[in-house]
């Protein structure tokens, strides 16, 4: 292996699932997209502790030092020897929130090592190495988190076909508000699958009425129609009500964002806990005031179909190498 | 272009051209239908005397209606092929010509509420008002739960008494009554009867509440809690008629509608046209129309005045028209379910609940309402019905099936639309044949 006497710096952007989660598991069709937060991950030869001034001194946002297991998967997908390599991670976005953090981490993770070992790789191997990280934090990934934070922009999912970019007319504006549980997504998957198995009559047309949402909405992305679109996600989020994925929590979030002046709110990610997106039309600082007040995080973003990168609005989906001499 | 997402397709090229054989021969392919499922359209008898005997009183017969497809409709992403019972000429072919324009600018974008119905439960002589209306919402809890044990099967498919709401009336002709409204969430069924049966479990609970005594205990047909709406963002290049550009076209509609939003004589004309689409789907799917016409009316009127339901606008480059208005429709139930051409047309149309059913039949409506007010600003609706009713007339004359297009051009061309005429053009077209 050739000398290894650097510091490698990689970002990987968050996602939120417009529409269509849980569904997508029963063949059915999601939207998902990346959002301008992201996780960076910096790797340095062991021993070598990355330094804490990533940031120029700004506001610390929270980091903390990659999980051993991710990285010694990483680095066995990448030929490093993990050994060798010490890696922190830090967020500008919240975790376990059904952002979609661990799998930002995940393809982080996989470009820095790549870059580490000097291999130029595909994104499709960059996201196939990411979904097998990805299994180390959620036993059973759907493969969204990690195909959308791979390849960045505003993706239509269904099941037996590749991922399909959707074009926007405009972009969305959204506000995410983080809720005080965090998501639960195994516990919800596990028990939306029982609750089906034991009642299919009941639960394959709801799915199929949030498939048809989910439809409708890339039409209403795709003509601009941002009123429709709103409510589209409203009508979801009952939905998803409905199959027991919502909590009291969430559709308080849902209900404020709504009475608040949203177009239209819903939970997004696995549910049971998380956050919520609500989409906006005009001043956006008023409803992510309301969410604060009432004691949740929110803010704002938006959704340009664009790729993402590092720090918001940087360089999209660049990642960078730096050269930093160890000790 | 949005691709169909549920294997059907419903644009058919020349459908209208076609012997009804290979119509029903197409519709099999592109929607799936079973030849088992043809006969019911086949059978000359649409609906066996036994089973509207049991279905009204004094029965003599049965009477017919056409059916007809609406085609061309992409609504959230799917096609649907819309099945259309209605005797008015034109409403078919415009629901599929708009429905053709909608798609090609990427279709409508639908959704309904869920399917909440209101049951209302008058009390008259309440001696008491505002002790009345405090011991009721102090009881909603328990009133639920009774609401709810009525229906026990309801409730396990997902449904429910919702909400209990208080409305005072102080100043009616028979001086002040109270009435409470009852939300039940009736799953894809109208939810007519169980609504029904749930308010008259309830009143005596009410009356023992309130001290008064309960008279009228039945739905409302203003369904305000279940409305459905569509949208449709139409690419104004697409609308050129004539000397008319698309932009000039949409104009007009836009001045159509405003016409009709302004005032009341218009706006019943204008919501008409909406209810000719979505009445001819509640018929075909076998829905209560009237109670659909009498919500959607008095929804119209919400405001304190009569207007209209749907709105039109530019922007950009698009014509956007949208609508909303009450759809208490079922996909299941008694009624429908014993009538085999009803089963038919909602196998063909492919909605897998009451609210998709109602997201689609709005969509229908604006359609409608599109092609209507578009016929009204450039060539005026007379063209395409006496066209059809050239038809008719050529039909009813006797020209045979392959005659009827000579036979409908020569009727035209002649500018007497008349059945004498008809029988005229037949005879001499048949000599020269």
């Amino acid at each position: 292996m050739r000398d290894l006497p650097q510091v490698v710096r990689c970002a990987a952007p968050g996602k939120v699932i417009l529409l269509g989660e849980h569904v997508v598991v029963y063949g059915r069709a999601a939207l998902a997209a990346s959002i301008d937060r992201c996780v960076e991950v910096e790797i340095a030869p062991s021993g070598c502790v990355p330094q804490p001034d990533w940031f120029d001194g700004r506001t610390s946002p929270p980091q903390w030092p990659v999980p051993p297991e991710a990285l010694r998967r990483a680095a066995e997908l990448t030929g490093v020897d993990p050994a060798e390599i010490a890696a922190m991670a830090r967020a500008t976005m919240p975790s376990a929130a059904g952002l979609g953090s661990s799998a930002a981490l995940s393809v982080a993770l996989v470009r820095a090592l790549a870059t580490l070992a000097g291999q130029s790789l595909t994104d499709a191997a960059v996201c196939s190495r990411a979904f097998e990280i990805e299994k180390i934090f959620h036993g059973f990934p759907s493969g969204i988190d990690n195909t959308v934070v791979t390849y960045g922009g505003l993706l239509a999912f269904k099941h037996g076909t590749a991922p399909r970019p959707v074009v926007l007319r405009q972009p969305l504006p959204l506000v995410i508000g983080v809720g005080r549980a965090p998501r639960a997504t195994q516990r919800t998957v596990r028990g939306l699958r029982q609750r089906w198995e034991a009642n299919p009559e009941r639960y394959e047309p709801l799915f199929d009425e949030v498939d048809g949402l989910v439809r409708g909405a890339e039409t209403a992305i795709g003509t601009g129609d941002l009123r429709s679109l709103g409510r589209l996600m409203s009508a979801n989020h009952d939905l998803l009500k409905r199959i027991g994925i919502s909590t009291e929590e969430l559709d308080q979030m849902v209900a404020l964002a709504c009475t608040g002046g949203a177009l239209g709110a819903k939970l997004t990610g696995g549910g049971g806990g998380g956050a919520v997106i609500a989409l906006c039309d005009g001043d956006r600082e008023p409803l992510v005031n309301a969410f604060v007040n009432a004691g949740w995080d929110a803010f704002a973003t938006d959704i340009t179909g664009q790729e993402h990168g590092l720090n918001a609005g940087d360089d999209a989906g660049r990642f960078e190498q730096r050269d930093h001499a160890c000790g | 272009m949005a691709m169909p997402h549920n294997g059907k397709k419903s644009r058919i090229e020349g459908f209208y051209r076609m012997q009804r054989s290979e119509r029903l021969a197409r519709l099999a392919t592109a929607a799936g239908i079973r030849e088992g499922e043809v006969a019911a359209l086949l059978d000359p008898n649409p609906l066996p005397f036994e089973k509207a005997n049991h279905m009204v009183e004094n029965a003599i017969g049965v009477v017919g209606l056409p059916l007809g497809v609406g085609l061309n409709f992409l609504i959230n992403g799917r096609e649907y092929l819309v099945p259309m019972a209605v005797e008015e000429a034109s409403v078919v072919a415009a629901a599929s010509h708009a429905a053709r324009l909608v798609r090609d600018s990427g279709g409508f974008v639908a959704e309904a509420d869920p399917p909440v119905m209101i049951a209302q439960i008058q009390l008259v002589k309440v001696p008491d008002m505002d002790a009345a209306v405090r011991r009721i919402t102090a009881a909603t809890p328990q009133l639920l739960a009774s609401a709810n044990a009525v229906h026990p099967n309801m409730v396990k498919r997902g449904g429910g008494a919702r909400a209990i709401e208080v409305r005072p009336l102080l100043d009616t002709a028979c001086g002040p009554m109270l009435v409470v409204h009852l939300l039940v969430e009736v799953g894809d069924a109208m939810g007519a009867n169980a609504v029904n049966t749930i308010a008259e479990a309830l009143a005596p609970s009410l009356e023992e509440l309130t001290a008064g005594q309960v008279r009228l205990r039945i739905l409302s047909n203003l369904a305000d809690e279940r409305l459905a709406r569509a949208t449709a963002r139409i690419e104004m290049r697409l609308l050129r008629s004539g000397t008319l550009s698309g932009r000039e076209v949409s104009e007009r509609v836009v001045e159509a509608w405003a016409f009709a939003a302004a005032d009341p004589y218009r706006a019943a004309t204008h919501n008409k046209g909406i209810m000719n689409g979505i009445d001819a789907v509640a018929i075909a799917t076998g829905n209560d129309w009237r109670g659909i016409e009498a919500g959607a009316h008095a929804y119209a009127a919400r405001n304190g005045r009569y207007t209209s339901l749907s709105e039109w606008r530019i922007e950009e480059d698009r014509l956007v028209g949208t609508i909303e208005l009450p759809l208490a429709v079922g996909t299941v139930g008694g009624n429908l379910e014993c009538n085999p051409r009803i089963r038919f047309g909602l196998h063909l149309l492919g909605v897998s609940s009451a609210r998709e059913l109602a997201g689609v039949m709005a969509a229908v409506g604006l359609g409608q309402n599109f092609a209507a007010m578009r016929a009204l600003v450039t060539h005026g609706i007379q063209r395409g019905h006496m066209s059809l009713h050239a038809r008719g007339l050529a039909v009813a004359a006797g020209a045979p099936e392959d005659l009827v297009e000579q036979v409908v051009k020569q009727l035209l061309a002649s500018g007497e639309i008349k059945l004498s005429k008809a029988r005229e053009i037949v005879q001499s077209v048949q000599l020269g044949a």
